[in-house]
Parts: C-alpha cells; sequence; structure tokens
C-alpha cells in the first residue's frame, strides 16, 4: 500500500515537473512561445481537478520519504541512493520560497505571474533566487528520475523503452535549463533597451500639485501593503523551512535512538566464494554487503520488488525470522527454494551466518526477463558468479 | 590615455635598446631616452609638445618605477640576450630577486587592506548580480554537461561493471581491462567537457564574466581529470585492475589526497589568476602577490599533510618493517625539505632554481618509484607462470613448509609500496617466465626516459630553447651540450648493453653440456657462440661511445676514422688468411655442420670436438690426439653424430643351416636389446636379419642391421655379436670354419705322410681365400 502509494504520488509529481520543465525549455524560442506554452503546460496544473491533487501528492510523499529515512538501517549506500535520499530532503526548503511567491503573487499582490515577469525576476530583481531555482529544478529532477527508474527498470519493456528514455531524461532538464538561459539574455536585453528608451524618452506631462501628492500618498499605501504582504511571505517561507527542519531532524534522531540498542551487537557473516567478516547487527543482509564492499546485485535498490539480491542461507545461528509480506510475494513469484531469502529484506539478528548470493553483482535489467524457468537462470547464474 | 601610449613606445624604444646595449645602463631611463631618439634618426623629430610631455612623464617618479619594473620584466625574459656574462647574468638573477622581496614586503604590509582593495576591484568589475549570475551560468552548464555525462554513462555502464568485476589472470587482460575501463571513463569527461565549454561558447558574454566562467568550468574539468588518472592508476576500490604496487589501505587514502589536492590546487590557482587579470593594472597594495603566495602556501600545507599522513598509515601498515624502517622515516623528512624549499624559491621568484631543485630532489624517488612499478608489473605479468610452477613444487615437496615464504611476501609488498628498491626477494627456487628477459631491460629504458626527461626539463627551466643553447659559442652552453652528448651515447650504449647481456646470459645459463655420451642439443652452437658475440658486442659499443664523445668533444674523429680503415686494411691483408678462418668459423656454426661433443671427420681427420677458438677446431682424435684445425681449412666435413646411424653386421654360417630360426633367433635377441637399460632407448630400429645377404664358396653370409642414435652404436654392435654367437651356440648352428675339403678318390686309408703332403698341396688355396676385411674402426 505504502509502496503503491508513493509511487502513485511521486509519479503525479514528476509529470507535474515534466510539464513544467517542457515549458521552460520554449525559452528556446523566445519568451512569448514560454508564455502561449504556459496556457497548454503549467495553467492546468493551478486549476482544481489537478491542484489538489499536487498538494496532496507533495505531503504524502514528503511524509512517506521521512518514514523512509526513520527505517533506514545505515545511511552508507551506493550513489544513487545516495544522491535520491538528499535531494529528497533537499526539495522543500529549496522550492518553499518559489511555491509560496507564486501563491502571493495570485492571492496577496492579485496579479498573474506571467513568465515574462517571473524571469525578469530571477535574472534581474533577484539573481540568487535565480540561482536557487537552478539548484532546485536540478534536485528535483533528480530524486524523480532516480525515483522513475527504480521503479520503470524492472517491467519487461525496459530494454526497449530505456533507449528512449535515458535521452529523454537528459533532455528536458538540460533543454530547460537553456531555455531558461536563453529566456533570461532576452529579458536582460529588453530590460536594458526599456532603461535607455525612458532617459531617452521626455518627461511625463506636467502634473498638478494635488494630483501629486495623491499620486505619492497611493504610491506610499501600495508600498506598505505590499511590505506588509512581504513580511507575511517570508513569515510563511521560513515557517515552513523551519517545520520541515525540525520534522527532519526528529525523524533522523528516532532513527538514531532505535538504531542504538541493536549496534552493540555482533553479527559474524561469511560468503560462499566471499569473503568472511563481522559487522554490528542492525543492517539488512542488503546493507550489510555494501558497508563490507561485496559487491551485490540489487536492481530496485532494496525494495523488495526484484528479487535479484536473493541469497541461499546455508547456515543461520540463530534461524532468520520468516520472510515478511512483500517479500514473501516476490518469493513466491519467482518460485524460489524454500532456503532462498532477499538480502534486502533479511534482518538477521546477532549470530552466524553463512551465505551464497546467487545473482552475478553485474546483471542487467534485460537480464531479468530472459528465463522464464528461474530454477535455470539460477544454476547459469550461480555459475558466472563463480567464474 | 596618451600617457599610456607614449610610455608604451617609450618602452618599446627601451627594449629595442635593450638588446643592443649591455644590461646594467637599463636603471637609467633617463639616459636611454637620449640615445634612442639619436639611434631613430631617420624618424621626423618629435614636437616641441611631445617633448614637454616625455619630460613630464619622466620626471614622475611612478613611472620611472614602472618603467624600472618593466625593463626588468623584459630583462627577465629567458635566452634573450645571446653573449652576456655569467656576472651580469647573476646580477640580473640577484636583482630579480631583490625586486621581489621588496614587492613581497609590500604585500605583506598591506596585507589587512588586501581583502578590502579585492572587493572593491571585483565589485568594480562585476556587480553583484552579475557574480550571481555567473554561477547560475556555471551551474547551468555544470548540469548539461553532467546530464549528458550521465547519459553517456547509461550506455557503457554495462561494459565498465564487467570489466570492474570479471577478474583477469593474465597481464595483458589486466593491462587492457584497465586501458577500457580508462577510455570508457575519459570518454565521459570529454563528453561532460564538450557539452559543458560548448553550452558556455554558444552564447555571447562580456569579457570579464567569459574569463571568470571558463575559468571556473576549466577548474572542474582538470579535478575530474586528475581524478579519472587517479582511477585508473590506483583503482582504490577494485584491487585487481590496480596497475601500481599499493594495497588497498593505501590506495584509497591516496586517492583521496589526489583528489583533495587536485581540487585545492586548481581552484587557488585559478582564483590567484582572475584577481591577478583583475587587479593586474591597478595593483597598489600587492593583493594579487598575496592571494598567489597565500595559494601556494595552502597547498604546500597540504601537500605537507598529505606526506606525513601517507607516511603514517604505510608505516602502521607494514608489519615486517625492521629493516626498511630506517628508510621509511627517511623519505617524508627529505620530501618535506624538498617541498619547503621549493616553495621558498617560489616566493621569492626564482622559478628557474626551484624546478632544478624539485626535478633533481625527485630524480631518485621517481626512479624508485618507476623500479618498483616495472617490478610491480612484471611480477604480475609472471604471476600466472610462477603460481602454476609453484604449485608444481609444491606438490612435488609436500614437506616443505609452505608459510615460510608469507612474511617474504608481506614485506615485498610492502617495500614496493614504499617506493624502495630492493633485491629481488625471489621464490626459493628460480623460476623464469616469458617475459623475465625483459625486464632489466625495461628498468634501464624507464631510468633512461627519466633521467633524459630530468635533462631536457632542467635545460629548459635554465635557458629556454635547449637545441639553440648547443648551438651558442658559450663556455657552459657548450659543456651542457657536451654533457647532454656524452650521457646520450653512454645512456643508450648502457641499454643496448644491458639487452644484449641478459639475453645472451639467459640463454648461456638455460644451456646444460652435454653428459657422458648424450647427443649434443642445438643449444651447444650458441654456447660456442654467444661469449664470442658478447665480446665483439662490448667492444663495438666501448668503441662507438669513445668516437661519440670524442665528436661531442670537438676532436675531429675523421682522420681517426680513416687512419683505422688504412691501418685496418693492412691488417687486413696481412691477416687475411686469420680474416677467413673468423668468418668462416662463424658461418660453419650459422650452418650448424657440427657442435662440441660431435665425432666428425675432416678429410683425413676424425674425431670428437672438444672446443672452438674464434680461429680454429679442436678435434681430439679417439685414441686421444688431438687436431687444431684452422676453420679456414674445412672444405667439407661429415659429422657421425646426427641424428641417426645405420649398422649392418654379417656372418658366416654353413649351408646346411636353417635360415628360418636364424631369423626368430635374430628377432628374439633384438627385443632383448630393445629392453636393455643401458642403450635401449638409444635404439631407434631394433636388430633385425636381412636374410642371406650372398653366397660364398664355402658358406653364406647372413646379414643383420640395426638403426641407432649416434654414438651408442658401437656398444650395441658389441652386445649383438655377443648375444647372437650365444644363442647360435644353444640353439646348434655352428659358424662357418675355414676349411678345404679334399676328397681322395679310392678308399684306401693314408697315413701320415700322405696327409701332410695333402695339406701341404692345399696350402696356396687355404691362403688364396684369406681377405682380411678390415672391421670397421670404433673410437
Amino acid at each position: 500500500m505504502a509502496r503503491n502509494l508513493r509511487m502513485l504520488s511521486g509519479s503525479v509529481l514528476y509529470i507535474f515537473l515534466a510539464c513544467h520543465l517542457l515549458n521552460m525549455a520554449f525559452g528556446l524560442v523566445s519568451v512569448d512561445a514560454v508564455e502561449a506554452a504556459r496556457t497548454y503546460l503549467t495553467k492546468p496544473w493551478t486549476m482544481p481537478p489537478l491542484s489538489p491533487l499536487l498538494a496532496l501528492s507533495l505531503l504524502i510523499h514528503t511524509a512517506l520519504g521521512l518514514s523512509s529515512i526513520y527505517r533506514r538501517n545505515t545511511l552508507r549506500m551506493s550513489g544513487y541512493d545516495r544522491v535520491q535520499l538528499i535531494s529528497g530532503l533537499l526539495v522543500i526548503p529549496l522550492l518553499a520560497s518559489h511555491i509560496v511567491g507564486i501563491w502571493a503573487a495570485k492571492n496577496l499582490y492579485g496579479f498573474d505571474p506571467t513568465y515574462r515577469i517571473i524571469l525578469a525576476y530571477f535574472w534581474l530583481d533577484a539573481p540568487a533566487e535565480g540561482l536557487r531555482q537552478v539548484i532546485v529544478v536540478v534536485v528535483a529532477w533528480l530524486h524523480g528520475s532516480i525515483g522513475m527508474f527504480s521503479w520503470l527498470r524492472l517491467k519487461a519493456s525496459w530494454e526497449r523503452v530505456s533507449l528512449f528514455v535515458y535521452p529523454l531524461v537528459v533532455a528536458v532538464p538540460v533543454l530547460a535549463l537553456i531555455g531558461f538561459v536563453d529566456a533570461g539574455n532576452e529579458v536582460i536585453a529588453e530590460r536594458q533597451a526599456a532603461i535607455e528608451s525612458a532617459a531617452s524618452s521626455p518627461p511625463a506631462q506636467a502634473l498638478s500639485q494635488e494630483e501629486i501628492a495623491e499620486m505619492e500618498a497611493a504610491a506610499a499605501q501600495r508600498n506598505e501593503e505590499i511590505r506588509r504582504n512581504q513580511d507575511l511571505q517570508s513569515r510563511i517561507v521560513w515557517g515552513t523551512i523551519i517545520v520541515y527542519l525540525v520534522v527532519t531532524a526528529a525523524t533522523f534522531l528516532a532513527r538514531a535512538i532505535r538504531l542504538h540498542s541493536a549496534h552493540r551487537r555482533v553479527l559474524s557473516v561469511r560468503y560462499v566464494h566471499g569473503p568472511a567478516f563481522r559487522t554490528p547487527v542492525g543492517a539488512s543482509m542488503l546493507e550489510v554487503a555494501r558497508l563490507n564492499d561485496v559487491p551485490h546485485a540489487n536492481l530496485c535498490r532494496g525494495r523488495g520488488r526484484c528479487g535479484t539480491c536473493r541469497i541461499r542461507v546455508v547456515e543461520a545461528d540463530p534461524p532468520l525470522p520468516d520472510p515478511g509480506k512483500v517479500e514473501a510475494a516476490t518469493l513466491a513469484r519467482l518460485k524460489l527454494d524454500p532456503d532462498i531469502r532477499l538480502a534486502c529484506q533479511v534482518l538477521p539478528a546477532a549470530g552466524h551466518l553463512v551465505v551464497e548470493r546467487l545473482v552475478p553483482p553485474d546483471i542487467d535489467p534485460a537480464e531479468l526477463h530472459v528465463s522464464p524457468e528461474p530454477s535455470d537462470t539460477n544454476k547459469a547464474l550461480v555459475e558466472t558468479a563463480g567464474a | 590615455m596618451r600617457r599610456l601610449i607614449l610610455a608604451r613606445a617609450l618602452f618599446i624604444a627601451l627594449m629595442v635598446f635593450g638588446w643592443t646595449a649591455t644590461a646594467s645602463a637599463q636603471t637609467m631611463p633617463g639616459m636611454i631616452g637620449g640615445t634612442t631618439s639619436q639611434e631613430t634618426a631617420e624618424t621626423p623629430p618629435p614636437s616641441p609638445n611631445d617633448v614637454r610631455e616625455l619630460m613630464r612623464l619622466l620626471s614622475d617618479p611612478g613611472m620611472v618605477e614602472w618603467l624600472r619594473a618593466q625593463s626588468e620584466a623584459g630583462e627577465g625574459t629567458p635566452g634573450s640576450r645571446p653573449g652576456t656574462s655569467l656576472r651580469e647574468d647573476f646580477a640580473a638573477r640577484a636583482s630579480d630577486i631583490r625586486a621581489r622581496l621588496g614587492a613581497l614586503a609590500v604585500s605583506w604590509r598591506n596585507l589587512p587592506a588586501a581583502p578590502a582593495f579585492l572587493t572593491d576591484v571585483w565589485r568594480s568589475s562585476i556587480t553583484a548580480d552579475q557574480t550571481l549570475r555567473s554561477i547560475t551560468y556555471v551551474l547551468i552548464f555544470l548540469v548539461v554537461g553532467g546530464g549528458l555525462e550521465w547519459l553517456y554513462r547509461q550506455y557503457v555502464q554495462v561494459v565498465l561493471t564487467r570489466v570492474e568485476l570479471r577478474r583477469s589472470q593474465t597481464l595483458w587482460a589486466r593491462v587492457s581491462a584497465a586501458l577500457l575501463r580508462a577510455a570508457l571513463m575519459l570518454g565521459g569527461l570529454a563528453v561532460f567537457s564538450v557539452a559543458a565549454i560548448g553550452t558556455f561558447l554558444s552564447f555571447d558574454w562580456p569579457p570579464l564574466i567569459e574569463n571568470v566562467v571558463l575559468n571556473l568550468l576549466i577548474v572542474v574539468i582538470t579535478v575530474r581529470s586528475a581524478r579519472t588518472l587517479s582511477v585508473f592508476l590506483l583503482a582504490p576500490q577494485i584491487a585487481e585492475l590496480r596497475l601500481v604496487p599499493l594495497e588497498t589501505g593505501l590506495a584509497r587514502p591516496l586517492h583521496g589526497w589526489i583528489t583533495l589536492l587536485a581540487t585545492v590546487a586548481a581552484s587557488a590557482f585559478a582564483i590567484a589568476d582572475i584577481f591577478s587579470h583583475l587587479a593586474g593594472t591597478t595593483d597598489a597594495v600587492g593583493a594579487a602577490l598575496a592571494v598567489t603566495v597565500s595559494a601556494g602556501l595552502l597547498c604546500t600545507l597540504l601537500l605537507l599533510t598529505a606526506i606525513w599522513h601517507i607516511a603514517a598509515i604505510n608505516r602502521t601498515a607494514g608489519t615486517s618493517a625492521a629493516r626498511a624502517g630506517k628508510r621509511r622515516r627517511f623519505w617524508p623528512g627529505f620530501l618535506s625539505i624538498l617541498l619547503v624549499a621549493a616553495f621558498i624559491l617560489w616566493v621569492l621568484g626564482a622559478s628557474a632554481m626551484m624546478w632544478t631543485l624539485v626535478v633533481l630532489g625527485l630524480l631518485v624517488p621517481v626512479m624508485r618509484l618507476t623500479n618498483a612499478l616495472v617490478d610491480h608489473l612484471f611480477n604480475q605479468a609472471e604471476g600466472r607462470f610462477r603460481s602454476e610452477a609453484v604449485t608444481f613444487a609444491e606438490t612435488q615437496e609436500q614437506e616443505a613448509p609452505a608459510d615460510a615464504q608469507t612474511p617474504a611476501e608481506q614485506s615485498d609488498v610492502a617495500g614496493a609500496a614504499d617506493g624502495e628498491l630492493k633485491a629481488e626477494d625471489e621464490e626459493p627456487e628460480e623460476i623464469v617466465g616469458p617475459y623475465e628477459l625483459y625486464r632489466p631491460v625495461v628498468r634501464r629504458l624507464a631510468r633512461f626516459v627519466i633521467l633524459i626527461g630530468a635533462l631536457f626539463t632542467v635545460l629548459h627551466v635554465w635557458e629556454g630553447n635547449i637545441f639553440a643553447l648547443s648551438e651558442s659559442q658559450t663556455a657552459a652552453g657548450r659543456l651542457i651540450g657536451i654533457l647532454a652528448d656524452v650521457l646520450a651515447a653512454v645512456l643508450i650504449a648502457d641499454l643496448v648493453w644491458v639487452w644484449a647481456k641478459s639475453a645472451i646470459d639467459r640463454r648461456l645459463a638455460n644451456y646444460v653440456p652435454p653428459q657422458g655420451s648424450e647427443a649434443p642439443g642445438p643449444e651447444a652452437r650458441m654456447a660456442t657462440l654467444l661469449p664470442i658475440l658478447r665480446m665483439t658486442l662490448m667492444v663495438f659499443l666501448i668503441v662507438v661511445v669513445a668516437m661519440t664523445i670524442l665528436a661531442s668533444l670537438g676532436i675531429n674523429i675523421g682522420p681517426l676514422l680513416a687512419g683505422a680503415g688504412v691501418i685496418g686494411i693492412a691488417i687486413g691483408f696481412g691477416a687475411q688468411a686469420l680474416v677467413r678462418d673468423i668468418v668462416s668459423g662463424i658461418f660453419f656454426l650459422v650452418d650448424d655442420a657440427f657442435r662440441i661433443g660431435e665425432y666428425i671427420e675432416i678429410g683425413e681427420l676424425r674425431g670428437t670436438v672438444e672446443s672452438m677458438s674464434i680461429r680454429s677446431l679442436r678435434v681430439r682424435h679417439h685414441l686421444g690426439a688431438i687436431h687444431t684445425i684452422p676453420f679456414g681449412e674445412l672444405k667439407s666435413l661429415t659429422n657421425y653424430s646426427r641424428d641417426w646411424v645405420i649398422m649392418r653386421l654379417e656372418f658366416r654360417v654353413p649351408f646346411e643351416t636353417d635360415v628360418n630360426l636364424v631369423k626368430k633367433i635374430v628377432k628374439k635377441i633384438g627385443a632383448e636389446l630393445l629392453e636393455h637399460e643401458g642403450y635401449g632407448s638409444s635404439i631407434i630400429q631394433t636388430l633385425k636379419s636381412q636374410g642371406v645377404r650372398r653366397m660364398e664358396e664355402f658358406n653364406m653370409v647372413i646379414g643383420v642391421k640395426f638403426m641407432a642414435k649416434p654414438g651408442a652404436q658401437w656398444l650395441i654392435r658389441r652386445d649383438a655379436y655377443q648375444k647372437l654367437r650365444d644363442a647360435f651356440e644353444a640353439n646348434g648352428i655352428s659358424f662357418a670354419q675355414r676349411n678345404v675339403t679334399v676328397e681322395v678318390v679310392g678308399d684306401r686309408e693314408l697315413d701320415e705322410e700322405a696327409k701332410k703332403a695333402i695339406a701341404g698341396a692345399v696350402q696356396p688355396a687355404i691362403e688364396a681365400q684369406q681377405a682380411p676385411g678390415a672391421a670397421p674402426d670404433e673410437p
């Protein structure tokens, strides 16, 4: 349930991000083209059927992410996992000011935030915000892409699809960023031209004293209103960030407390055709392997979906706990022997363990679907692993 | 603006003058200005305004200072002034250092003001918005490059993982795996660089931002290149792909340090470059200098930390480090001192001195490291053969303690990691692989390359163009040129000599002289030829090197060569026979006409080849006499010791003998001979009967023959005769006896007288039949 929910909410967010970035890529043509594309690519997401869905997805995905951090046994992980975790943590604080800013533009200041205004803001009025925006694009796209890959690469059609997916995944952010630069250059040039023409154009027609005073009063009032709104806006932004940081810190703290007791005891592991070592208890077998530099296949990155991390338990003292629901489902799907377990789901207690890796660490996703008979594949894989 | 142009014109004139005049006058720009106007007389005379302006400029102390600095900078360009004396050169360098010290002092005094100054300069050149925007640009370009590189990696990742996970056995497989890995990684780097810089170039930029952004991109690319190279060589994660002799415990921190140092050094010097670019024209407080020096200081300190950290790891890693302990403490200290000295020299601006020091100081460690590296590569190359041989040896002697060699191996690895060159800690038995021959050659070659490289670097640093230098007429230049020539000649000769010597010695060491009656193998010929060849080569090399040295010293070796030629011709005529002997000897050996230990016949002479000199052949007759035959006298030569010989025997039996029985007996004896433990293996075709070869008056001749290896036939023949005789006797076959049958007609008894008379009558018939057949000679 949680897995599917995470996948669903993540997909919604990812599709939105892709649409938003594709919209920005029109900057390669012109700012007007971006504006025209906005009607089809970004506008629908701000309307009721999609906008509540988006907000809900964001909330659910954040909560699920934090809970998965709490359940994580080690912070030493593969490069992709590390990038995904860190980028996931960074998205909210980086994105807060952008979301709040767009919301404020509509609700507090009452104007439609067109791309021309936003681009001018990012490139000219607040270049620091522009820099932040670039960072958040990269971070969010990384996080989303890694998640999508971990999910998609287990599908049978992955080998055919991947040829097109890889270039697309790179092309979307690259085009968006280049579009961002190009549109930014255009906006900068426009602004410079405007300044020059303003300097050369004659002053406005003379106004009477009262009119000037009236205008100044209105401007002061307007300024005051803007200032208050800005205060409110920054309070919301910082409030969000601080709440998020506190929740995150609490999650890590809870995780540390959970692991503290487990880490004292020691497990000794020996791999058939591999090394033997002693390691603290509290990590799954996959994490143990990673902690001790044992190469280990895991296509779904420890989510219990692919079954490539399977190990044959040769000897276990004390016996391992029974498979959980996820593990049992995968084991049943692959029709594996009873002494075979998924390394990513096995959480060994202190004691002694002899296991054997069954899948070569360099397995290709395409090889998952080669043979329908799992026992045959097993044999072949074991042979290649021994070689 | 006008001032600047004028000053520049003056400076150019100054430089022109500086090329022709002595260097000492250059500190007085006022005088030079006058001289210049005289020298360039064909130009129209300056207007009074210009002259006044010039006078005003020259009276300005700031301008004078600037001019002097510029002229000194011009002075500093190396190799521009042929014909300056050593003293002037030295004085110029000393004044350079003094000026540098002055600049350093200024910079130090104004150090507190430097950050503010740099900030001001930065602000005046780029606004804060522009700074932020450049960071955004850099980030975007890095993302573009990184994205494309990731895409590239998705397609090569499978290959890369396979390369990293599959363990290869042979050196060639390992090297090709490492090369493939490096190519894949470099491909990624190239994609990254091209994408990042290409995107950058496709937009238009203001020049300063262009400089800054490009500098930052280059920093990133430099750091990544260093990392890729380090991964290629060190392979910190995968010990099997490592090309250098290091343990994982050492390779990982080393890789980390390399990355850190590359990052810090590249960014520090990029920042220094940007600032000196920014502040170059208006730098009054020496801020750019301060930035540069602190960047250098930072790098030096980091490098020092790295050296001691690596040394500490190394010390804890090596367990049996008792004998290497002293050296272990020595090298980090040495490197630290070298580094600090180099840094001080660099700060003082004596870059030539610094590079010399660095090159000379690193020469020995680098050579040791290279030696260790070569050894490591060869050990890996030999590894397969050696491990096979060791397992074979261990199965042979089970009781030999196997753990005796583990500490030796450990210390070998640790020692190699330290870059220590030691005498080869070979395994108990010398096991020679196919590449062993090239080990000393490769070592020498590496040393040769390093030495030549160091020499060229030092020369380049000091004098710019080395090739122009050797043409120059100064004493120092000529001396250096001669030294380079001599060194190169000696090193090349040494290389050739080591290669030839090791090849020849190995061939000779493999040669086992034939024992007893064993036939000599083809190696015997090489055993004869190779020492001669080695001697010849040595003489040749010495002569060539001597000639080269003499030639480079400036002595004309033409007459020497001509004289040698004339004398050579004279001696050649005189020693024609000698030359013929030597040359034909070589060709006899090349033809493989005979080898030491073979039985040969030359005309009337026969015997076993005992020895060969460069001129003659010594043959011992089987009766003990020694014949000495010059090679030139050999016309044709018969060799009795090649491949096989056929021995034919025959004996006479009476006519009534059963030939079939004889055949059977011969066959049986042949089988017996074949089973003899002494010579049985030397028989190629055993004894067999050829039946009746011919009929004679009173008996028939039975022929038998066998084929055997040369040298064994005599012994076999002896035994064959003996066995045949015994077997015939046992089977009642008698050999035909010489008898004359006298038929007496009538049947009366013969008395003694009559018998004697008959015997006397047939005596001539008996004697006539006696045909003394000379038995073949036997050594």
